[in-house]
């Protein structure tokens, strides 16, 4: 039995999947296939013939999309490029993530224990452990995509950003910050192990500190122009 | 048949002097167009919306969402003052087009 209103999801869902439509367009020739489905189920057309005749007469999704492309040629990549660097901030999120637990972790236990490279491999498991916890989290989220869909706002707003810039800091630097702490005490007792570690630590990563305050940094600053710029493309229509 | 060529080149002066008349959506554009020309003036229905968008991007026309009686949200288009500077240039222009070809026939209509 065919059911006209599945047949305009289907139909959305393959024109919002090529990229290169903005919602709303979507929206208006959503709006003009149905003008034109209700046109022809008044002569006499079911809802199956309807659809067909409407659809043809609207273009295919091909034809539509490289008229659409002659207008906006750059759209496309604009898109793409937002996703890769929406991909990167992911991983620094998940980096953020792994390291502040990781160093937690060596913090609590470096209290009982003084061998270094000890030290190091528990580091290493827990943001293993870390890892794999937080991915299969997700692997699960994206199998129950209904549910991933309700998490993600539609529309980031600047409190969404902010939240997620002051977490990759914190987690950027607070653990950089207890390593090259760790380093520079010289005191007696179990403060010797952190201070230790926190050297041995410190040659290991002198050179991430930049990297891991600083390419961030970038990165939001150039997010955020992105996502005025494709907004702006936005509000033209 | 008309060839794709005139049918796109056509479609601005044609959108542009719909609009002229009042603010209208795509759908009724292209009925409109199809009634004018007794069907022989074939437009793919969505070719005219990308056409829309780049008179837009040109600041000939303007758009706002608005909703029917029915519930559906549907975009009108309406012209501004710059379209119907453009529109008086196409009309010329077509015009002009228009008089040189009837003049060529008037005088030696080309037997085949």
């Amino acid at each position: 039995m065919f059911d006209l209103n599945q047949a305009i999801k289907d139909w959305r869902l393959i024109f919002k999947q090529s990229e290169q439509f903005l919602d709303a367009e979507i929206d208006e020739l959503e709006n003009h296939l149905m003008d034109e489905i209700s046109a022809l189920k008044s002569k006499e057309l079911n809802d199956e013939e309807a659809f067909m005749v409407a659809n043809h007469r609207l273009g295919t999704l091909h034809t539509l999309k490289a008229e659409y492309q002659k207008v906006h040629p750059n759209r496309l990549w604009q898109k793409r490029f937002l996703w890769m660097l929406m991909g990167f901030v992911f991983f620094i999120l998940l980096k953020s993530t792994v390291d502040l637990t990781a160093k937690t972790v060596v913090l609590l236990t470096s209290f009982f224990t003084v061998n270094l490279t000890l030290l190091y491999y528990i580091e290493i498991f827990t943001a293993g452990i870390c890892l794999i916890v937080i991915c299969g989290g997700i692997l699960k989220l994206l199998m129950s995509s209904t549910s991933i869909e309700r998490m993600i706002p539609k529309r980031l707003n600047i409190i969404h950003y902010l939240l997620i810039a002051f977490f990759v800091s914190i987690g950027q630097v607070i653990p950089q910050f207890i390593t090259r702490w760790m380093g520079s005490i010289h005191h007696a007792s179990y403060w010797e192990n952190w201070s230790a570690y926190g050297l041995y630590l410190g040659n290991i990563h002198m050179t991430n500190f930049f990297f891991s305050t600083f390419f961030p940094l970038i990165i939001f600053v150039l997010i955020l122009v992105m996502k005025r710029a494709f907004n702006k493309t936005k509000m033209a229509y | 048949m008309i060839s794709k060529d005139l049918v796109a080149a056509s479609s601005k002066p044609i959108i542009l002097s719909i609009l002229c008349k009042g603010e209208n959506y795509g759908y009724d554009i292209i009925r409109q167009v199809r009634d004018l020309s007794d069907a022989s003036l074939k437009w793919t229905d969505g070719m005219l919306y990308p056409v829309l968008h780049k008179l837009e991007k040109q600041a000939l026309i303007e758009s706002t969402w608005k909703t029917t009686n029915s519930g559906r949200k549907r975009k009108y288009y309406r012209i501004k003052s710059e379209g119907r500077k453009v529109l008086d240039t196409e009309r010329n222009n077509w015009n002009l087009v228009n008089t040189v070809l009837n003049k060529l026939w008037e005088e030696a209509p080309c037997l085949t």
